[in-house]
Formats: structure tokens, C-alpha cells, sequence
């Protein structure tokens, strides 16, 4: 594959996929600086290995597995960086209201990683079970058995203020 | 909350999220960088065919090569550091022969073996018989995602790379290493044999 055809491509899949790319780093790390730093890291990577994904046709899976295990390099850091500022930031543009936005935050800073990674894929990236599996390497009855963890520890977050008629 | 309604929630609050704008050509100059980078590694001592005598490594990912190709090599019984010093002993010795096309560049850095033989010497114990390396074309088609009967499997952390997987039955230990989409396949056995049987990788007497 030569320099040109390969960045040709890259910058088209860049162009396409960047922004969902970030929003996966950000809902994981929530942090969007260090979102940004976890992207441009897996892009990099991406590019390297691009003849070799490319060829495989697994350009999507190869970007967010790689978003993924960026984030889980950087998982010493955690949460640590809270997020309230910046959800206080860009409360105007969010389709949840603050306080919705701000419950669901909590509740998903409160799953362990291995769970929100789990959440992500499955929830935003609308992968299967199986597919799930396949990018962190696990089995599916270890996705499934983490997916209904999360769910539990998110209704538990996220239910008793439904339930008591509040709006969050 | 249904897992419906946990779908609805999160993709409200990403399509919240603001993302930066594009900024394609920085990904490409840093892309670039990465691979210079990367390509000054390999010339100052990277492998394209591992450990000498036949071995195992290679970093020709050719379409029609089985998903892991590699005849094994022995090594000596010896405490776990002699592995490290016989990993790195080899590994100096290894030039890359073809570079002419980017796609047979190596699959992997002298300080990535490293730290993968850091995970080898941190895990396995006891005297170490038999020592084979792999190459996978991906990681599905290296089986590492599977755990068969009477195997203990187990994700790995492993410095640098992108996912790692133990397997382990009695004497016998493999570790699945992949790294910038390429996938390593280390087999060790205690006994100085080659194993009757692995988890992955279809290596068999």
C-alpha cells in the first residue's frame, strides 16, 4: 500500500469516525481532555498498523479497541479528574437536562471500568454480546454477566429518584 | 432502567458531548511520527523471523499463511532468568532482511519483547524445557479468545500492548501478546518436550 492511498484513507476514516471515537474516550475516561489524548493515541497506533487492519477490514474494531486499551493504560488515573466542571460546561448543548446528565455521569463513574467499557460498547456502539466479547477478549457469558451488573449498579443510581417522582 | 432505555440515556448524554473539531492532519502527522518512530526501532535491531534455529517468528503476514505459523525451538532447562537472557541473546541476533515493503516490516520492537518477556519471567516459575513463538494473523484467528477443556485461561497485563491472555495447564503455559494489530503466540513447557497439547495455536507433535 503506498504513503499516499494510505493516507488518503486514514484521513477519511479519521474524518468519519473522529467524533465518535472521542465521545466513546470521553463517556469512558469523562474527561474530554484526556478523551482527546486517549484518540489521538489510538489514531496513531491506527495508522501504523493501517495496512495490516485495512486488509482485515477491521478498521472500526481495531480504532476501538485501541481507544479502549488507551483508556485502560491510563485506568491508574481513573475518575480523578472529576467531571463537574465540564458538565456544568456544556449543560446548554447536552439533549439530557443537567440534571439528568449529571445522575447518569454519577452512575457511570460509580462502574468499574470493566463495566463501563461494557456499557459503552454495547449501549453506544450498539454491539452484539458476541461482538462485545471479541473486542476486549472475553467470553459473552462474562459481557453478559457484566452487562446486568451495570444495569443493576445503574438502577440503583439512577431508579430511586424516578420512583419518587423527582425529576432528574 | 431496561437496557432500551440505558441505550436511549447514553446516546442522549454523548450526543451531548462536545467533541473537538476535526483535526484529521494532526492525526496523520502524528500517525507519520509514530511510524518513523517505530521504523527507527526496527533498524536498530528489531525482529522479522524470531529465535534463531528454525524458529517460530514470523513477521511475513502473508495471506496464505496458517493462522499461526512457527516451528518451535528448544531451550535449555534453566531458572526463569536464563528465558530472559536467551530471549534477548536471540533477538540481538535477528536483523530484518525485508524491508523493502512496509507490510513485512517486523511485527514487533526489541522493548516490546521485553516487556512481554517481563510477563513470561513474572509468571512462570520452575524450570522452562521448551520455548516456541507464533504469529497470528488477528486475534480471533490466533483462538486465544477461547478456553478449552482443561485449560485455566486468563486475561494478561502485558507493558505496551494492546490485549494479552494466559493459558495454563499443568506445565505448560501460553501467552497471546497482540501489539499494533500484530498477534504473538509464546508457548513454554516445563518439560523439556515439546507439549502434546496447547490451547492455541494448533501446535502439535
Amino acid at each position: 500500500m503506498g504513503t499516499r492511498r494510505r493516507d488518503a484513507e486514514f484521513t477519511e476514516f479519521v474524518a468519519s469516525r473522529r467524533v465518535r471515537l472521542h465521545r466513546t474516550a470521553y463517556l469512558l475516561c469523562g474527561d474530554p481532555h484526556r478523551a482527546e489524548d486517549i484518540v489521538q493515541q489510538a489514531l496513531a497506533k491506527l495508522y501504523v498498523s493501517w495496512p495490516r487492519v485495512r486488509r482485515a477490514d477491521s478498521v472500526d474494531a481495531y480504532a476501538r479497541r485501541s481507544v479502549l486499551n488507551a483508556f485502560l493504560d491510563d485506568g491508574a488515573r481513573g475518575w480523578r479528574r472529576e467531571v463537574v466542571a465540564e458538565i456544568q460546561d456544556r449543560a446548554q448543548a447536552d439533549p439530557l437536562t443537567h440534571e439528568d446528565s449529571d445522575a447518569l455521569w454519577q452512575a457511570l463513574r460509580e462502574l468499574p471500568p470493566g463495566q463501563r467499557r461494557v456499557v459503552v460498547l454495547r449501549h453506544y456502539w450498539g454491539l452484539s454480546v458476541e461482538e462485545t466479547a471479541a473486542d476486549l477478549g472475553v467470553s459473552p457469558g462474562t459481557v453478559k454477566s457484566q452487562t446486568s451488573a451495570a444495569l443493576a449498579r445503574l438502577r440503583d443510581v439512577l431508579v430511586p429518584a424516578d420512583a419518587t417522582g423527582d425529576h432528574r | 432502567m431496561t437496557e432500551a432505555q440505558l441505550t436511549e440515556q447514553i446516546h442522549r448524554l454523548a450526543e451531548g458531548l462536545e467533541a473537538p473539531p476535526g483535526d484529521a492532519d494532526g492525526d496523520l502527522v502524528r500517525g507519520r511520527a509514530r511510524l518513523r518512530r517505530r521504523r527507527t526501532t526496527l533498524a536498530g535491531g528489531v525482529l522479522t523471523v524470531a529465535l534463531a534455529g528454525g524458529l517460530a517468528w514470523s513477521a511475513l503476514d502473508t495471506d496464505s499463511a496458517p493462522p499461526v505459523a512457527g516451528e518451535p525451538a528448544t531451550i535449555q532447562p534453566g531458572a526463569p532468568a536464563d528465558l530472559r537472557d536467551d530471549l534477548e541473546a536471540r533477538v540481538r541476533e535477528l536483523a530484518a532482511p525485508t524491508r523493502s515493503r512496509e507490510d513485512e516490516l517486523p511485527a514487533i520492537t526489541v522493548r516490546q519483547l521485553r516487556w512481554i518477556t517481563d510477563a513470561l519471567v513474572d509468571r512462570v516459575s520452575g524450570p522452562l524445557g521448551w520455548l516456541s513463538v507464533g504469529t497470528s494473523d488477528s486475534w480471533r484467528a490466533s483462538g486465544a479468545e477461547a478456553c478449552p477443556r482443561g485449560w485455566t485461561c486468563e486475561d494478561a497485563q502485558v507493558r505496551g500492548a494492546d490485549r494479552a491472555r494466559w493459558a495454563e495447564a499443568g506445565t505448560v503455559h501460553q501467552l497471546a501478546v497482540e501489539v499494533d494489530g500484530h498477534v504473538h503466540l509464546f508457548t513454554l513447557n516445563g518439560a523439556d518436550e515439546r507439549p502434546a497439547e496447547v490451547a492455541w495455536g494448533g501446535t502439535r507433535p
